[in-house]
């Protein structure tokens, strides 16, 4: 696998090529200490062009790249499929309020969900983007069912059979996180690497 | 060929009809030859903002069903001779007119005027498709509250499922004042949840509240700010680069960390 790093006209793009695995992932972690100061405020732009990409490893690689002061990562190219364990749609647009995706299996949003829209999944929900809706992961019953947001500020959060619901007073977190659940109940957390247990 | 512009909201009361009428007049001073539609039927309201009430003989109702020649139902304004309304009726309702009816009207439109502007009544409904099916463009109008943008955020998807994919963004009825102390939604705020281009950005201005009830666009007024926005917008439309006023004074950091913790 290789990781090429080079500065566009107004953002920097991180492509990667061929198969990735955790080893290559503490390689791009390296680059990313050895050039801090050129990724510093800088709006980064994930190419992949390798085969299929599991949600795992595109997980890890935005967990990386966010670490970095004040970057922020505008969007991530992709020609292949983002692929998770089962079969998953990957929906490459902002659901506005009042549009709805619910499908029978994981759904990948690279993009943002707006507050009024809903997703809901059989499996997980991975949003690539800020997470402002409605969120039903393991529809039909499956507790095991994760929501992952590079921002995750949604007014309700379903898993299952178990509802949360925004706290009234929500603070400000720019950091991606997870939520799942832990007995019987919903919980948020940052979505740290090693990600999902 | 003209240009059909749709101006539309979803919420109402955000300044659908004060924009119509305002674009319409600045872009009539700028020479254009332009018709607004009224297609809000059963609540019309641009003749009135216009000051144009008392010389409605025939609307859009007459013309779809053949009571009226198009030409026997505009009404040309009082002070801009390019400027023409075509009115609402108000006795009868949206389904007295339908999208198909919407075409060929600005069809017929488009040979003879530059721009025409259609003010969309509130809601996603038959009126609003009836107003929207026809536009080349769409103006969504928002005010920085968060009700309005959620209306707006339902619009840009409908526009979207609609292939209208030329939406633009104006953010009425801003107080710099309220966004610096972190109390309002400031312009930054709404077009990172709306994500279309920015058309223009309007200040509160009372000068508004004035003109529409006397019946005068306010881009005749030099003196206001809202006039001042109004005209850039229509300039902008023209193509013209003018720069955006964003109504946000410089703020310290406390104030913008006050702001972030607000509305996240």
């Amino acid at each position: 696998m290789s990781i090429v790093i080079s500065g566009e006209k107004n953002y920097i793009t991180v492509k990667i090529d061929g198969e990735v695995d955790s080893e290559s992932i503490e390689g791009l972690k390296a680059q990313i200490e050895r050039n801090k100061f050129f990724f510093k405020d800088g709006k980064i732009l994930i190419k992949y062009a390798g085969g299929k990409v599991p949600c795992k490893v595109l997980g890890d690689i935005i967990n990386a790249l966010s670490e970095i002061e004040n970057a922020s990562i505008i969007g991530i190219l992709t020609e292949a499929t983002i692929q998770s364990e089962g079969n998953a749609i990957v929906i490459k647009r902002t659901l506005r309020s009042g549009q709805s995706i619910s499908y029978a299996g994981d759904v990948v949003i690279v993009g943002d969900v707006n507050a009024g829209a809903e997703v809901i999944a059989e499996g997980d929900i991975i949003v690539l983007g800020s997470l402002r809706g409605l969120a039903h992961a393991g529809a039909m019953g499956d507790r095991s069912a994760i929501v992952y947001a590079l921002d995750l500020s949604p007014v309700q959060i379903r898993i299952a059979d178990i509802i949360a619901r925004a706290p009234d007073h929500v603070q400000n977190k720019s950091v991606p996180e997870i939520a799942r659940i832990k007995d019987n109940n919903i919980v948020i957390e940052t979505f740290s690497h090693g990600g999902i247990k | 060929m003209g240009k059909v512009i749709v101006i539309t909201s979803g919420k109402g009361g955000v300044g659908k009809t004060t924009a119509v009428a305002n674009i319409g007049t600045a872009l009539a001073f700028m020479e254009q030859k332009v018709v607004l539609i009224d297609a809000d039927i059963g609540l019309r309201n641009l003749d009135v903002v216009l000051g144009l009430e008392n010389r409605i003989v025939y609307d859009i109702v007459d013309v779809v069903e053949g009571r009226a020649k198009l030409k026997q139902a505009l009404i040309r304004d009082k002070r801009f001779p390019s400027l023409y309304l075509l009115p609402a009726a108000q006795t009868r309702d949206k389904e007295a007119v339908s999208p198909e009816d919407m075409v060929k009207l600005c069809n017929t439109l488009k040979e003879e005027f530059d721009f025409i502007i259609i003010d969309s009544p509130a809601g996603i409904e038959r009126g609003f498709k009836n107003a929207v099916t026809p536009a080349d463009i769409a103006i969504v109008v928002t005010t920085p509250e968060v009700s309005a943008v959620r209306d707006a955020d339902r619009v840009i998807g409908l526009l979207e499922a609609m292939e209208k994919s030329e939406s633009k963004l104006i953010i009425n009825r801003v107080r710099s004042k309220l966004v610096d102390r972190g109390d309002m939604l400031s312009v930054e705020d709404v077009l990172e949840i709306l994500s279309i281009d920015l058309l223009g950005v309007i200040p509160e201005d009372e000068h508004i509240i004035i003109s529409t009830n006397r019946g005068e666009p306010i881009v005749s007024n030099n003196s206001s700010p809202a006039g001042k926005s109004f005209m850039n917008i229509a300039k902008r439309i023209l193509g013209e680069d003018v720069p955006m006023n964003m109504y946000t004074e410089k703020e310290d950091l406390f104030t913008r960390f006050k702001r972030f913790l607000k509305w996240r």
